[in-house]
């Protein structure tokens, strides 16, 4: 066994693995909608959802030319830049999944490359007006293209047929919907599961166990497409809440409108030249159909949040790629450390996810994703600390206090008793000293949580 | 730096009229359709306005159809 050998299996087996979070990252982009508004059952959906995955990357039969689409210099990318680059989109994709927060996983991948390149191979070796043109540009444009399309959509459909999701028009909408939910889910299979097969194929060249010219070969699609799959079945559900559920209360007409919407941006990037990520264009349509029926049921703060997500995955997967790069370029040594560290962040990440878990059960129960670093599990899902209806100034208050508490792995006592939620240990409770577990609403800023109370109808005229 | 502003136009034009004409088109045959259901007395099965609608949907369906050959390669 050579370390050539070891590098590649090692990257083939990362490859994959991103290729499994790419699918339940990417799960709900298809599928969210569907099963907020009841098109679909949760199960069945993310089965439909990873039968057409698999489907599309079987169909797909172009390889990618090259790995990033010359927002590196592929000259200059390794086995192990790529490792490293991989690791990073991999951790940023779990812990933009434990808080529920849609983001692109392409993006990831070309921060972690972008990272690991620049420590390898220096800034030379990143095309930074590519990233602009390819990556940061899409990226405003893709919700703004889909958000305006949902909207108008939306707001037509609800002009000329106002009672559009009342009796049997709602199934006809929910029949709809589930088409061209099905068609998203065919799509993105067709482009992001080709995607870590050209990574592995490109690996595979690189090191001399295949020719260069030639397409990857069929355990590789079967591997590639199965990973994808299996990854797409296991459902994202956090993700999956915050698209359905966090954005905007969908009614069928909207997730018809929403899917449409998503579907036909998808293919009209995928065919006229331009491309926009999957992610962004769906959550573009999710808070443009809000906007379309009423501007006061789309839950701005959250979606403020997802911008910010998805502005700061570039730079964090390329800080995550570039430290991933720097140990990983000392050695076969560095390599394993890397490796360990991957599987390490992702148990931790896991781990933390199943003390507020979001499951095909209780997806719709909420429209927050929590996260709970206390040291004891919570059995229910936390709720946002601030009660629907309370007067604006109140939870402003609420929530400003809640900032106040810095959210560490550690359980840190409070400082003030509004900012954190005392739980018993159970039976016992007399026995040990009580934990503290810190509720947190997903994104960085936990005082935005005055704008997630869910608008109730007496509010709705008062919001923006 | 080289933008394509044109094929971003292009992708953006493409998008709002594709859905707004997809989803118009089936509101409109749903919209119909339901509204004969609601109607019928019992007397007239069929009428200009259900098959007027049926045919909006189907029209929809059709675009779907065409989506479905654009995502697969290996029809074109």
């Amino acid at each position: 066994m050579t370390s050539t050998f070891f590098i590649v299996a090692v990257v083939i087996v990362t490859a994959l693995f991103f290729d499994f979070t790419n699918g339940f990252h990417d799960s709900a982009n298809a599928m969210g909608t569907s099963v907020a508004t009841g098109a679909l059952r949760p199960r069945t959906a993310v089965l439909i959802a990873a039968i057409l995955n698999v489907a599309g990357a079987f169909l797909s039969t172009e390889v990618a030319k090259t790995i990033s689409g010359g927002i590196v210099n592929d000259a200059l990318v390794t086995p192990t830049m790529i490792f490293a680059g991989l690791v990073a989109a991999i951790l940023w994709n779990l812990a933009t999944w434990l808080f529920g927060l849609p983001s692109s996983s392409s993006h990831a991948l070309f921060g972690g490359l972008i990272g690991a390149v620049l420590i390898g191979a220096g800034a030379s070796g990143v095309n930074f007006s590519v990233v602009v043109s390819k990556i940061l540009l899409p990226a405003v444009m893709a919700p703004v293209i889909a958000g305006l399309a949902a909207g108008l959509a939306t707001f037509l459909v609800y002009r000329w047929f106002s009672n559009a999701d009342e009796g049997p028009a709602a199934g006809w909408f929910r029949r709809g919907q589930s088409v061209s939910a099905s068609m998203v889910a065919l799509a993105h299979g067709t482009s992001d599961g080709q995607k870590t097969m050209g990574v592995i194929t490109l690996v595979l060249i690189t090191a001399g166990y295949q020719d260069a010219g030639t397409g990857p070969q069929t355990w590789v699609i079967a591997t590639a497409g199965l990973a994808i799959g299996l990854g797409t079945y296991s459902g994202g559900w956090r993700i999956m809440r915050t698209m359905g559920k966090g954005l905007v209360d969908l009614r069928s007409p909207q997730g018809f409108a929403a899917e449409t919407t998503s579907a036909a941006a998808i293919l009209a990037s995928a065919h006229m030249g331009f491309g926009l990520s999957t992610t962004q264009v769906c959550s573009g349509s999710v808070i443009g159909t809000g906007a379309g029926r009423k501007l006061a049921t789309v839950r701005w703060g959250k979606a403020r949040r997802m911008v910010y997500g998805w502005l700061l995955t570039l730079p964090a997967a390329a800080l995550f790629g570039a430290i991933a790069a720097a140990v990983a370029l000392t050695g076969p040594v560095g390599i394993l450390i890397v490796l360990v560290a991957l599987l390490a962040g992702s148990g931790a990440i896991y781990t933390i996810s199943r003390r507020t878990p979001v499951t095909h059960v209780n997806v719709n129960d909420s429209p927050d994703v929590t996260v709970s670093f206390g040291r004891t599990s919570t059995s229910s899902m936390q709720e946002s600390p601030v009660a629907a209806g309370v007067a604006t100034h109140q939870t402003i208050t609420l929530s400003g206090t809640a900032a106040a508490t810095t959210p560490v792995v550690t359980a840190t006592p409070p400082t003030t008793g509004a900012s954190a939620v005392i739980t018993s240990t159970g039976p016992a409770a007399g026995a040990t000293a009580p934990t503290v577990v810190t509720p947190l609403i997903i994104g960085p800023r936990a005082r935005e949580a005055a704008d997630d109370t869910i608008p109730g109808p007496a509010a709705s005229g008062g919001l923006q | 730096m080289t933008i394509n502003w044109g094929a971003l136009a292009l992708v953006a034009v493409a998008t709002v009229v594709a859905a707004v004409s997809i989803v118009g088109l089936f509101s409109l045959g749903v919209a119909a359709v339901t509204a004969h259901q609601r109607s019928r007395g019992g007397a007239s099965v069929w009428s200009l306005t259900l098959v007027a609608g049926y045919a909006c949907i189907s029209a929809a369906g059709l675009i779907a159809v065409y989506g479905l050959y654009l995502i697969i390669p290996q029809f074109h």
